[in-house]
C-alpha cells in the first residue's frame, strides 16, 4: 500500500536555509493560505524585517525571535501533477533528535548547504543519518549562490567535494543544484543569474525522484499488537509489516513456534476481507484456540528446513545505532529494546566502532560507549530472543529503538551482514526454534553471552594476583560478562573464618574455594580466584571439581626477591621477623604449576598487557564472545 | 488510464492515513492504563471517533469527553446526545462551573481568556481528577503552525504543560507511551491528515456530520466552535463532494473563522503551551 506522496526530508547545516527553501517553494506555487502569509507579513513588519519565508514553517515565537528551527514539521506540496510531503528539519546539533524524527519518515532527501560556507558539521552528520536510515534518493542544493556572486568555479568546487563525501558514505546524490532560495532562483525555473548551469532547477530534479519502492513479494510479517475479546470472538489485532496475509492460509507465530490457520480477517463495518496487504492494521481470528500475545510475529509457514525467507530469532543483535540520549550508550545499563510490537530488556555487549558523525572520523578502538549525536556499529544482547530481519531485506522488521528510562534515546538498523556476524559469534542464528522450558546451562550461557568458567590465579604473595584479578574483573564486566572475584578477604572473613593457617586448614581452604568456584561457574558466572594456592595437588583438585573445560589456571611467575621487595601488605617483613608462621616462600614451599594454561612473567609484564593476554586466551577458548 | 491510476493512488493515500491512525489508537489503548478521548462533535473528532470504532470493531472502549463551554451551537449538543445513545458511548460532559458562575464569556474576558478558562482549565481539572494518562485529540498539522510541530504522542506535564522545546524522538511507530508522574500523553492520530483528507474519509465511510458544515444562503461553517467566536465563511458547497472540490482550490486556512487564533500573533502557542488542544 505505497502512499502517493513522495516524502522528502530537507536536511543540512544550521542557517544554510532549509526552512526558507520550503517556505519559498510553497509560496511561489501559491500553496500558502493568504491569512497565514499576512500573519507573517505583519510579524515581520513589526520587527522591521523583510518577509521571512522560514516563518511560514517556524511558528513558535522562540523560533522566529532567534531565527532557528527547533522542531521538524511536515507540509504537503503539489507540483507538476505530483504530491510531495516536505519535511523541514532543524539544523542545530542540539536538535538532531528532531531531525532524525523527521527523517525517519522520509523516502528521499534534499541536503542543503551554503555556497559560501561549504560542507559543515551538520551537513556531514545529517548525511550520515540519512545513509543509515537507508535513504538512497538524494538531491543536494547548493544554496545562497548570491553570496558567491553566482560563481561557476565555486559551484564546481563544492559539487566535487559534495560528490566525493557523499560517495564515500554510500549516498551518491542524484543531482547537485545551485540555487538561491531567498530570491527564488533555480527553484521552479532556470535562473538567468546562472546561465552556465545546464541541469534542471530543483523542482525538476524533485519530479525525477522515483516514488517509494513497491513492497513486492516480501514474506509475511504480521506483528501482533493486541488481543481483543469483546464477545465470543478472539481477535488478534496487528499490522501486516510485510507481505500479505490471506484468509485460510497457514500461519506460524514466532518466537513461540505456534502454528495454525487464519480463519477470518475481521472488518468493521461490513464483511470480512479475503486478504490484507502491507501497512494494513488487520484483525485475525484463528482456527485453533492458541494463546498468542502482543509481540508475536506471524510468518508464512512453515516451509521447513532451510527457509531463506524465515526471520532471525535471536537474542544477539548486530546493528548500527544513532544515539540521542543525555548519557552515552554504555555497557552495564539495561535499555528497553523495541522492534515493531516486540519489547524486551537489552544491554550493550560491544562496540565494534564509533563514528563521530560530524567528522566521519572513526574514533579510537578503545571506545566502549557512544556519546550523544554519534553513531556506531554495536552488538546488543537481549533478555530474550526476538524476531527480526536484516534492514536491507525487510526495513520495518530491521529497525528498532532503544529507550532509556522510558524515553526513546537511540534508533538502530540491523546490519546487512547480520547472518555472518551471528554465525561468527557462534550464536544460534536463522532458525525456527522454540525455547525448552527449564533453566539449562545453555540458557544461562545464552543470556550471559558467555559460558560459566573459572580463572584461577596462582603465585607468591606479591606476584600481583589481587591486582590482576580486579583489573580482569573490570575488563570482563565492561564487556558485559557476569563476573565475580573470590579473594582472600571476602572468603576468609566469611565462609572460611573457622580456618587458620595450619597445613590442614590451608588444604581445606582451597578445597572449599574450588567448590565455591564450581557453584559460581555452574550458575553461569565468570569466576576469578586470587589465592596463593601453593600446592599442585590442591589446584588439580580444583580443576577436577570445576571441570577442566571451564578451568583456566594462570601462573603468575614472579621471582621471590621481586615479590619480597614489593611486599604490598608488609607480610614478608612480618614473616622474616617471625610474626607470621607458615608463610609461603619463607617457611613453606611454593610448587609452581607443571602445566598452567597461561604463564605471565609479572615482574616484566604490565597489568594492561597481562589482562590482554588473558582475555585473548579466553576468546580463543570460546569463553568470551 | 492516468485518471484511474491517480484515483487509486488517492485511495491508497487515504488507506495509509487510516491505518496509521488505527495503529496509534490501538497502541495507546494497549499501553496506557486509563485513556479517554476528546469529542467536540466537529468533523475531525467525529472522524476520529469513527476510526476508534473501526479499530475496536464497532466498540468504543474508553470514555468520551465533551468540554462544554455552554456557548456551543445547539445543533452540536443535539448531535452529541443522539450519537451517544445510538453508539452506546460513555460520554462525560464537563464544564468549568466556577468560571461560568463568575460570568466568563468572550465578551467579558476576551477570546483568549475565555478559551483558557472554559476549555483549557476545564480539561486540566478533569485530567487531574480522573487521572487519565492518555487523551486522544483530533488535531491536525495543517490547522495552524504550532500544531504543525506536534508529535503523534505528545507528553504533557502534571499541569498539562507542553514542553515544545524538548519533544521526545518519535521513530517508526515507536511512540512515547510512558506518561510522567501526574502527567499524561496527548495522542494525535489525525496529525498528518489535511482538512480535505478528513472530508474524503467522511465520504468514503459515509459518516454523518452536523448540517452546519453545508452551505445555506451562501455561507457555511468550515470549523465549529462556540457561537460568539465562530463565524461561517462564504461558500456554496452544500454536499461533501462540493466541500472537497472547494478545498482543493482554497486560499484561506480553515480556522480563519475562529476568533481565539487572532487575538495575538502567538495566541495559539500561548493557549497550547498551557494545555489547549
Amino acid at each position: 500500500m505505497p502512499g502517493a506522496d513522495i516524502k522528502i526530508v530537507i536536511a543540512g547545516h544550521v542557517d544554510h536555509g532549509k526552512s526558507t527553501l520550503v517556505g519559498r517553494l510553497l509560496s511561489d506555487t501559491g500553496q500558502i493560505p493568504e491569512d497565514r502569509k499576512s500573519k507573517v507579513e505583519k510579524i515581520c513588519r513589526a520587527a522591521g524585517k523583510r518577509f521571512e519565508f522560514a516563518f511560514l514553517l517556524d511558528a513558535f515565537e522562540e523560533e522566529q525571535a532567534q531565527g532557528v528551527t527547533i522542531d521538524y514539521t511536515e507540509i504537503r506540496w503539489r507540483f507538476g501533477g505530483r504530491r510531495f510531503l516536505l519535511i523541514d528539519t532543524p539544523g542545530h546539533k542540539e536538535f538532531s533528535k528532531n531531525m532524525v524524527t523527521g527523517a525517519s519518515r522520509a523516502d528521499a532527501a534534499v541536503i542543503l548547504l551554503d555556497a559560501a560556507e561549504g560542507i559543515r558539521e551538520q551537513f556531514r552528520r545529517h548525511s550520515h543519518i540519512l545513509a543509515m536510515l537507508g535513504l538512497d534518493r538524494v538531491v543536494v542544493a547548493v544554496n545562497k549562490m548570491d553570496l558567491v556572486a553566482y560563481d561557476e568555479r565555486r559551484f564546481a568546487e563544492i559539487d566535487s567535494e559534495v560528490r566525493s563525501f557523499l560517495g564515500k558514505i554510500g549516498l551518491p546524490p542524484a543531482a547537485v543544484v545551485p540555487l538561491c532560495s531567498i530570491r527564488g532562483e533555480n527553484l521552479l525555473e532556470p535562473a538567468s543569474s546562472m546561465p552556465w548551469y545546464k541541469g534542471l532547477p530543483l523542482s525538476g530534479e524533485l519530479l525525477r525522484l522515483k516514488p517509494a519502492k513497491k513492497a513486492g513479494q516480501n514474506p509475511l510479517r504480521f506483528s501482533v499488537q493486541d488481543v481483543y475479546k469483546f464477545d465470543e470472538k478472539r481477535i488478534f489485532a496487528g499490522r501486516v509489516e510485510s507481505g500479505v496475509v490471506k484468509k485460510g492460509q497457514k500461519i506460524l507465530f514466532l518466537p513461540s513456534g505456534k502454528e495454525t490457520r487464519v480463519k477470518t480477517i475481521e472488518n468493521w463495518p461490513g464483511p470480512g476481507a479475503a486478504a490484507a496487504v502491507r501497512g494494513v492494521c488487520a484483525g485475525l481470528t484463528l482456527e485453533d484456540p492458541l494463546f498468542i500475545e502482543r509481540g508475536e510475529i506471524g510468518v508464512d509457514g512453515p516451509a521447513g528446513g532451510k527457509d531463506r525467507t524465515a526471520p532471525f530469532v535471536s537474542d544477539i543483535v548486530p546493528a548500527n545505532i544513532f544515539w540521542m540520549g543525555e548519557r552515552p550508550l554504555a555497557p552495564g545499563i539495561t535499555y528497553k529494546f523495541r522492534l515493531a510490537t516486540q519489547e524486551t530488556g537489552c544491554r550493550l555487549v560491544s562496540v565494534e566502532n564509533v563514528v563521530d558523525a560530524a567528522t566521519f572520523e572513526k574514533l579510537d578502538q578503545a571506545e566502549d560507549s557512544i556519546a550523544r549525536n554519534n553513531m556506531g556499529d554495536v552488538t546488543l544482547k537481549l533478555d530474550k530472543p526476538l524476531v527480526f530481519d536484516e534492514f536491507s531485506r525487510i526495513d520495518v522488521m530491521g529497525r528498532f529503538v532503544l529507550a532509556d528510562d522510558g524515553r526513546v534515546c537511540g534508533g538502530g538498523i540491523i546490519l546487512k551482514d547480520a547472518r555472518e556476524r551471528l554465525r561468527y559469534k557462534g550464536i544460534k542464528k536463522r532458525a525456527l526454534f522454540t525455547e525448552k522450558s527449564g533453566v539449562t546451562r545453555e540458557a544461562r550461557e545464552k543470556r550471559n553471552g558467555h559460558p560459566g568458567f573459572t580463572v584461577w590465579f596462582t603465585g607468591l604473595s606479591g606476584s600481583g594476583k589481587s591486582t590482576l584479578a580486579r583489573e580482569l574483573e573490570k575488563e570482563l564486566f565492561g564487556r558485559g560478562a557476569q563476573v565475580y572475584v573470590l579473594d582472600g578477604d571476602n572468603v576468609r572473613q566469611g565462609i572460611n573464618k573457622d580456618l587458620g593457617f595450619s597445613s590442614a586448614d590451608r588444604v581445606e581452604n582451597i578445597r572449599r574455594l574450588g567448590e565455591i568456584a564450581k557453584l559460581f561457574s555452574d550458575a553461569g558466572l565468570a569466576v576469578i580466584t586470587a589465592f596463593i594456592s601453593p600446592f599442585e595437588s590442591d589446584r588439580e583438585a580444583a580443576r577436577r571439581v570445576v571441570g577442566a573445560k571451564r578451568f583456566v589456571e594462570v601462573f603468575l611467575d614472579c621471582p621471590l626477591r621481586v615479590c619480597e621487595r614489593r611486599d604490598p601488605k608488609g607480610l614478608y617483613k612480618k614473616a622474616r621477623l617471625g610474626k607470621i608462621m607458615n608463610f609461603t616462600g619463607v617457611h613453606s614451599p611454593y610448587e609452581p604449576p607443571s602445566r598452567p594454561d597461561i604463564t605471565l612473567r609479572t615482574d616484566k609484564l604490565g597489568v594492561g598487557a597481562a589482562v590482554e593476554k588473558i582475555t585473548g586466551y579466553l576468546k580463543k577458548r570460546g569463553m568470551l564472545p | 488510464m492516468k485518471k484511474r491510476s491517480s484515483a487509486a493512488a488517492e485511495e491508497n493515500r487515504l488507506l495509509e492515513l487510516e491505518n496509521e491512525a488505527v495503529y496509534m489508537v490501538r497502541e495507546a489503548y494497549k499501553k496506557f492504563k486509563k485513556p479517554a478521548m476528546l469529542w467536540s462533535m466537529g468533523k475531525d473528532s467525529t472522524a476520529l471517533l469513527w476510526l476508534v470504532r473501526k479499530a475496536f470493531f464497532g466498540r468504543v472502549p474508553f470514555p468520551l469527553i465533551h468540554i462544554d463551554t455552554t456557548y456551543k451551537m445547539p445543533e452540536m449538543i443535539k448531535f452529541r446526545d443522539e450519537k451517544a445513545a445510538a453508539w452506546g458511548l460513555d460520554l462525560k460532559v464537563v464544564r468549568n462551573q466556577a468560571a461560568l458562575k463568575a460570568g466568563m464569556s468572550p465578551a467579558s474576558g476576551g477570546a483568549l481568556k475565555c478559551c483558557t478558562a472554559l476549555k483549557t482549565a476545564a480539561l486540566r481539572e478533569l485530567l487531574k481528577k480522573e487521572k487519565y494518562d492518555a487523551v486522544f485529540v483530533a488535531i491536525r498539522r495543517d490547522e495552524e503552525g504550532t500544531r504543525a510541530k506536534e508529535r503523534f504522542f505528545s507528553p504533557r506535564g502534571p499541569g498539562s504543560e507542553w514542553n515544545f522545546k524538548d519533544q521526545p524522538p518519535e521513530l517508526w511507530s515507536q511512540f512515547q507511551t510512558d506518561a510522567c508522574e501526574g502527567g499524561h500523553v496527548r495522542v494525535h492520530p489525525l496529525l498528518r491528515w489535511t482538512e480535505a483528507d478528513v472530508w474524503k474519509f467522511i465520504r468514503k465511510e459515509k459518516i454523518q456530520v452536523i448540517d452546519l458544515y453545508f452551505a445555506r444562503n451562501g455561507r457555511r461553517y468550515r470549523s465549529l466552535g462556540c457561537v460568539p467566536c465562530t463565524a461561517p465563511v462564504p461558500s456554496s458547497a452544500a454536499s461533501v463532494d462540493e466541500i472537497i472540490a472547494e478545498l482543493e482550490g482554497c486560499g484561506t486556512s480553515e480556522r480563519a473563522g475562529r476568533a481565539q487564533d487572532k487575538a495575538d500573533d502567538y495566541a495559539m502557542q500561548k493557549l497550547r503551551v498551557e494545555g489547549y488542544m
